[in-house]
Formats: structure tokens, sequence, C-alpha cells
């Protein structure tokens, strides 16, 4: 008997100790690894506890703080407030239930004071063992609200889907970015789904739309990097385009008869820009066309300082698919080049071509964060303006800048001109597939001579013509930053 | 004093000296979590602290009147085990401690009136078919009463609502079931153990002597599987085994038993769909986190929360934010995940350790019972312990298949601790007789 009990205490302390495997194998083996998993919501709600850095705009206004709450596990938490729904396009949220999206996720590092120097992770580490709170640093962002409110107010108005983002042409500073329709990042903080279902699709950084003539201007960088045109070549314009058996036509046919591409940048004539595209580009792989669009950008991700999964490259889709096509795939050159075909951008990307031109063909790396510091007033780190690509020569950026400048005084812009301001500009009016109804842009730089703010603005679905709804929200948004009538 | 009365006494000593320290440990632990949590639980429920200890006198005192010479380590492992308890119930909701201490009173009472009304447990063994027919007539009307007032809780037909309380018959037909069992193979373990007829080389007993006890064993696992709680059939199933094996030393009906349990489990896994989709959830809860995997992904992401030393009590991520629970029932069957959480693995070696040691004693009382009865009654009151805990554990850290069953003295629930409390009684009661006795034949 005493054999058989002794038998069964070690069946049993076996059976213990495969519990104690089992718990040792969750514990310490497979711990960091299960700590991060998507659907594991620890490491995020840890994170609450800390005391989020604010978020700045470039004045100093406060657009992200927070509130302090009990936490159901011990100490506190703190909750994102956003004291106006005015930036969610560009901020995003930090939300308990909904993760983070936009600088809330790209600057979580610095917002959480995990990218500390040396001193102020120990610091950091030290705080924590004693209970206390940690502190994150506070993020100086060049945002305007000035500008940005400008963007808001134009989109709103419309009352339709669209984008606008504003950017420094010289330093890559990101003045404004917003997406309509919008959300109260305050809602998803509680858990609550946007009113709209598509809202919190970041149009102005993910939104593909085809960019119509406002792709005009890189088409005719192309064209006077060939060395075979000047803003002086003259186009015998028939007002038709024959390209493998299909016409391509003008918008309006007023405009017929010889035209200098200048004219014809100010008139938008596709039939010119087609014939561009056509006759620099003997075959439909063109390798030289698609140098160009990757100077500026296009193809690759813009490398602001916002999430990955947020942004979205532009460039030529695979003929029916959503994937980026390779420079040694065939596209339709003579529509691309008047900015149809398959040809889809951002209004990011929009932005960054303007800024090109306006920055004598330099793209300037575009940023959201100006400047971090502790919240004790330190500087930690401060944003230096980089280039990003070297898009054309300066002379080849000038002659398009003043070729653009022709859209806005005399041309398809004229609704964006403030007075005593040098504009360059550029409509587009792009088909979408619905009839009668068009994804209408305008990219612009102010003022020319001095480029100050590059501007996209783009407005889904509507029945006008760019220079009709896109190139007014413009107008306003550069006003904020020159000022003028 | 005689040097033999102080013998007598030291136990008890000893088991004070014990039970100081677990109130040591609910001291250090009710603040832990309170300072924790100050801002949202009040000093008040501390008195849930005070009144735990003073049930845990109470019982002392008690065993100091009516067994002074039982088993010293058994009643503080049991206290321990309830104070992590009570602590961590307490931290998850401090309303559902109070609840607990009001269990735990009633089953230190029950605990208090077994030492009184039994102080030798063998007298149990007159009344074995009493018992037995009792506790299946429990399970029949439980089961009865579920289908008449549809009273089913998770799926399972466990509970009968006895005014406004729910109680758990199975609970306490599980301890008269092991009573009937030592009763009846002390009664019949030589003629099981005998050899009289060979069916395939192998020596087994006549039919007629088999038949009884193979009824009661069907009788009560079907019983139990139109409860629909395959937990406690399992543990009843294992406790039986480990006692037939125990009181024949044939190591063919463990064998046997095991084989024809895989069989049952392989078709009750084909046929019970519940019981399927545990099994599938357990061999890959992530496949349907969602919905049937949701519970024991989020056990396992809270266990592996705690790593090492764990958060500390009161700062384990427990709760969410708008107060709910992260791990649906902690409370219950998942609390050891929340103290794994919050202890970490040091914390699960202790858990793991109280039982082995409470498993290592148990078994104890058991080698020293000089008639079979005891022995058997001990070591089933303290398989019963220790299977029970494995099987949960496991089910918990998904060793084993999820089992709904509570942790022995840990899990919140009404039931379970009473009974717990009135087999704690059973086993000191036989502990007491066996270590006076062996004192005597020393002495």
């Amino acid at each position: 008997m005493n054999r058989a009990l002794t038998r069964v205490y070690w069946v049993l302390a076996g059976l213990f100790l495969l519990v104690l495997g089992m718990t040792a194998y969750w514990q310490i083996w497979d711990a960091s690894s299960l700590a991060a998993r998507r659907d594991n919501q620890r490491q995020v709600v840890r994170e609450l506890s800390i005391k989020r850095g604010l978020i700045l705009a470039s004045d100093g206004a406060i657009i992200a703080r927070n509130y302090r709450a009990p936490s159901e596990n011990g100490g506190s938490i703190y909750e994102r407030r956003y004291p106006s729904n005015l930036y969610a396009a560009p901020i995003g949220y930090s939300s308990p239930s909904d993760g983070r999206a936009g600088l809330e996720r790209s600057a979580n590092d610095f917002l959480t004071g995990a990218n500390s120097d040396l001193a102020g992770s120990l610091r950091r580490q030290f705080s924590s063992l004693a209970g206390g709170v940690i502190e994150g640093n506070t993020v100086e962002t060049s945002l305007s609200p000035a500008v940005q409110r400008a963007a808001r107010e134009g989109l709103q108005k419309t009352g339709l889907r669209g984008a606008v983002v504003a950017i420094e042409p010289r330093t890559g500073r990101v003045l404004a970015l917003d997406s309509w329709p919008t959300y109260n990042p305050n809602a998803i903080v509680a858990g609550k789904l946007p009113r709209v279902g598509d809202a919190l699709f970041n149009r102005a950084t993910q939104g593909r739309y085809p960019p119509g003539s406002a792709f005009k201007p890189l088409t005719t960088v192309f064209a006077l990097e060939s060395g075979r045109y000047t803003p002086d070549s003259v186009f015998i314009n028939h007002n038709r385009f024959d390209y493998y058996g299909q016409t391509i036509t003008n918008a309006s046919a007023a405009y017929q008869g010889p035209r200098t591409l200048t004219q014809s940048l100010t008139y938008s004539l596709n039939t010119t820009f087609a014939e561009i595209g056509a006759k620099l580009c003997a075959r439909s792989v063109c390798p030289d066309f698609t140098r160009v669009m990757q100077a500026f950008g296009l193809f690759s991700t813009p490398p602001l300082d916002f999430p990955g999964d947020q942004l979205r490259a532009s460039g030529i889709l695979r003929h029916g698919t959503s994937a980026l096509a390779t420079p040694s795939t065939s596209f339709d050159p003579a529509r691309t080049a008047f900015g149809q075909g398959d040809l889809v951008v951002t209004p990011l990307q929009m932005a960054l071509l303007a800024a090109g031109i306006g920055n004598d063909g330099i793209v300037m790396q575009p940023t959201l964060i100006d400047r971090v510091r502790t919240q004790g007033g330190k500087t930690i780190s401060v944003t230096k303006p980089k280039v990003w690509k070297r898009a054309t020569t300066p002379e080849i950026a000038r002659q398009v800048r003043q070729m653009m400048i022709g859209v806005v005084t005399a041309g398809s812009g004229q609704l964006a001109q403030i007075p005593g301001v040098a504009i360059a500009g550029k409509t587009g009016t792009a088909q979408t597939g619905r009839p009668g109804l068009y994804d209408s842009w305008f990219i612009a730089v102010a003022p020319a001579g001095d480029p100050q703010i590059a501007v996209a603005v783009v407005i889904e679905g509507t029945p006008q013509f760019g220079g009709q709804t896109a190139a007014p929200i413009a107008k306003s948004v550069m006003q904020a930053v020159v000022g003028g009538g | 004093m005689s040097s033999f009365a102080r013998a007598l006494h030291a136990p008890r000593s000893r088991e004070l000296g014990l039970l100081l320290i677990v109130a040591a440990i609910v001291a250090v632990g009710f603040t832990a979590v309170l300072g924790a949590r100050t801002d949202r639980i009040s000093t008040v429920s501390l008195w849930y602290a005070a009144a735990f200890l003073a049930l845990l006198g109470i019982a002392h005192l008690a065993l100091r009147i009516a067994l002074p010479a039982a088993d010293p380590v058994l009643l503080p492992t049991a206290a321990f085990l309830c104070s992590l308890g009570i602590i961590e119930i307490y931290r998850i909701t401090p309303t559902l401690a109070r609840d607990q201490a009001i269990w735990l009173a009633v089953g230190v009472g029950a605990f208090i009136g077994v030492l009184m009304l039994v102080p030798d447990a063998k007298v149990l063994e007159r009344y074995r078919y009493l018992i037995g027919v009792g506790s299946l007539a429990l399970l029949v009307v439980t089961i009865v009463s579920s289908y008449a007032t549809g009273t089913v809780i998770n799926g399972a037909r466990l509970w009968i609502r006895v005014g406004g309380l729910q109680i758990q018959p199975a609970e306490f037909a599980k301890i008269g079931l092991v009573i009937f069992f030592a009763a009846y193979l002390r009664e019949k373990r030589e003629v099981l153990a005998q050899r009289r007829r060979r069916f395939i080389g192998v020596g087994l007993p006549q039919l007629r002597d088999l038949l009884p006890l193979l009824a009661v064993l069907v009788g009560g696992l079907a019983l139990l599987a139109a409860m629909n709680d395959f937990g406690t059939s399992l543990l009843f199933f294992g406790v039986f085994l480990t006692l037939l094996y125990l009181a024949t030393a044939r190591a063919l009906y463990a064998g046997v038993g095991l084989a024809s349990f895989a069989l049952g489990a392989a078709l009750v896994y084909t046929l019970v769909p519940r019981v399927g989709v545990r099994v599938d959830t357990w061999l890959n809860p992530w496949n349907d986190v969602a919905d049937s995997g949701y519970q024991s992904v989020q056990a396992i992401y809270t266990i592996a929360d705690g790593g090492l030393f764990g958060t500390g009590l009161g700062r384990g991520y427990i709760l969410n934010a708008d107060g709910s629970k992260v791990v649906p029932e902690v409370q219950t069957d998942y609390i050891s995940a929340a103290l794994f959480s919050e202890l970490g693995f040091v914390g699960a070696v202790v858990l793991v350790l109280c039982y082995l040691l409470l498993t290592y004693r148990g078994l104890r009382v058991a080698s020293l019972a000089g008639d079979w009865f005891s022995k058997l009654l001990a070591a089933g009151i303290t398989t019963t312990f220790a299977l029970q805990a494995i099987l949960i554990l496991g089910g918990v850290v998904r060793a084993l298949p999820l089992t709904g069953i509570t942790l022995p003295f840990v899990s919140y629930g009404g039931s379970s601790l009473v009974s717990n409390w009135l087999a704690l009684a059973l086993l000191l009661s036989v502990s007491d007789r066996e270590r006076r006795r062996v004192g005597e034949t020393e002495a």
C-alpha cells in the first residue's frame, strides 16, 4: 500500500511539474513574442500610464494634451484630449481601444519618452520603479493653425470628399494637411467609431487619384529636359490627337490652332501633351519618362515622419490592378502625359511636385516635426531640412514656374489669383469613370519668385473643373501664408 | 504537563506559527492591493482581511480542542491558498471578496461542525450506503431541478437555486462518493485483488464482485455527463482509479481504466460539440481568437505578462479601462491566470508547491493510517484536491484541455469553498486519530 501511495505521489508531482513547465514556457520562454502579438493590447495599455508629451502647432497652440484618470489596474492612466478636430488628419489619435494613427503613432517614441538619451532613459527607469509617472516629450510640429484652418474651411465648404496638403518648399515643412470628411479624435479615444465610415482614411497621404492636367508641369519638365522642346515650341493644334486608334481631344475647342508649349499649359491642351508623350516615348515602355516621375518622388513612398501604412506611393499602376508598375512595365505615355491612363497620385505627392518646382528643382524631405523637447524644456532633437530628390535643374524649374504663372494670370486657374502676389499654378480635372463627375485639382506655389508655400488641393467627384472648385481653396490656403487681397 | 501531552500539543503550536506567517502574508497582500488602487477602493474593505484572519484563528482553536494531534501543516497550507484567493478576488472585485469571506465563514463553520460531529471519520464507514445513495440522489436532484427550472450556466446543469443562492451539489456529492468508494473498496479490496479467473492471460476477480463497482462508476459518470460537466466527471474518474489502484495494488485496473477513459474521451470529443470545441480551443486558441479562443488567449497573455517576478499585486493588467475583466470569469476557473500575472513565475512555483505540500501531507496521513477505510478516505480526499488543481491549472496554462472546475481553496465560489473545508476536516480527523495511535505505539 505505501509503495502504491508513493507511486501515486510521484505521478501527481509529475503532473504538477508539467503544469509548472507550461507556465514557465508562457512566462519566460514565449513572453516577449506573446507581448508583441497584435491582438494583445497590454503594450498599448501600459503606455497609457505614461504622461504623453504634448503636441504643439508651429505657433505653440496645443493640438494634443492629456487628461488624467484613475486606472482599474493601479496608478493613473492618461487619456488623450484634442481641443479641436482640426488636426485629425496629420495628428491622428492615441486610443486605448483603437491604437494609434497619424503623428501620434509615428512619433510615439518621442511622445512616450522612449527615445531619450542615456540619462533620460535611466531617469525614466528609476521613476517607473519608484512608482512615479513617466513623462513623454513635447513634439512641436510645423503645422500652421492659419493654413490648416484655411484648408479645413475650404474643404468643408464644398461638402465633398477631398484633401489639402501645404508645404514650405525650401524646407519641406508641412504647413497643413487635411482630409475631408474628418472625425473627432476624442470620440475614437472614447472607443466610438466615426460617424462617416471612411473618415479615418487619410486622403491627403493615402488617397490615390488620377491627377489629370495637374500633372502637366511634370510632363513639361520631361519635355524641356529632352532638349527637343522649349517653352516656345509650337504645336499644330487640331484639337484632336489620334493615338493607337483612339482620339484624344481637348476640354474646349476654343483654343484650336497653333499654340506654344507655354500656351498649351496655360489653356491645358491635352493634345499638346499627348503629342509630347507619344514623341518622346518611342515605345510603351518609356524609362525616360518614368525617370522624371521618379525624380519628383513618384514610385516611392514619401519620407514623411508618418506611419508607413498611412502613406502611399504614387505612380503608374499595372493595368487593372492597384499595384505600382515598374519602370519596365509598358504604359500609355500619351495619356499619362496629361495625367490620365493608369496614373494615380496622392495629394501629398502633388504638393511635393509643386514644392520641387517652386524650390528650383529640389524636392525637400517633407516633415511634420520641427523640434522635440522634454517637458522640462530641454531640446532633444531639431529637424534640419534635408534634400529628398534633385528633380530637375534650377533653369528648367524656373522655366516651368514661369509658364505656370500664365495659368493663374490668363488660363484655367484665374480663381487662384491673389492681388500683388505672383502665383504659379496648374489646374486638373481628371476623369473618374463616372460620367460628368471629376476629381478636380489645383497645385500651386506662391509667391512664384520667392516660394513660401506649395499647395495641392483635390476635390472628389465634383461636376466642376479644378479651376472652379480647387483653385479658390488653394488661394485661401496660400493667403494664410503670403497675405494679400 | 507530561512529555506525551506536550508532544500532542506541539503540532498545534507549529500550526499557529505557520498561521501567523499566513496572517503576515494576508496583511502584506491586502496592503499591496490597496496601495495600488487607493483611488478605487476604500480601506473599509480591509475588514474582509481582518474577518478572514479571525476565521482562521477560530478554525485553529477548534482543532486545538477537537483534534489536538492532527497534522499541523494542512490547515496553514489551505489557509495560505485561501488567502491567495481572497486577496486576488479582492483585487478583481472588492465586493466579491466580501462574499468569499462570508462563504469562508460558512466553510469554517462546516469544518468545525465536522470536527464536533465526526471527530473520528471512521464512523462514516457505517453509513456508506446512505452516503453513496445520498450523493447520487444529490446529482439526480440537480439534474431534475435544472431541467425543471432551466438553470443552465455556461452550458452545464450543475446548479440548483435555493432562495437567492446558487448551489453546486456536485461539489458535495464529490466528498460523499469518495467516502463511499473508500468504504466499498475497504470491503471488497481483497476479492477485487483476487485472480480467480484468467482472461487473455490476465487474472481477474469474479464478475459478480466487479459488477457493483462498475455500476456505481458508470452511473455516476452518466449522471455527470447529463449535467454536461466533464471536468467533474474527469476528476471522479481519476480519483476512483487511484483508489482502486491503491486498494488492490493492481496496476492493471489503472491501465484498463486509463485506456477506457481515452476511448471515452475520443467518443465524447466527436459526439459532444461543447467538448469538441474545448479541445480545438486547447490545441489552437488563436484559430478563433475573438470567440471560443478568447478566454484562453487572454489568459495566456495575462500569464505571460507576469514574467518571472510578476507585475506586483494590484498592478497586473486584469481589468479593462471600463472595469470589465480582461479574462472573462477570471475570479473562478481562471483565477490562477490573475495570480500568475501579478506574482510571476515565482508565484506560480509557490502556488504549485502549496498543492504539492497538501498532496504530500495528505498522502502521509493515508500512509500512517492503520485501517483501509481511513487510508483510502485520506488518499481519496487528497487525490481529489491534487487532481482538481492539476486539471484546472493545466487547463489554464494549456497543458491540458480546459475543464471548468474550480481551483481548490482559491477560486471564487461558495459550494466549492465549503466542500473543500468539509473535506479538509475529514482529512484532519483521520490524521488526528492515526497520529495518536502511532504516537501511543511509539510511546
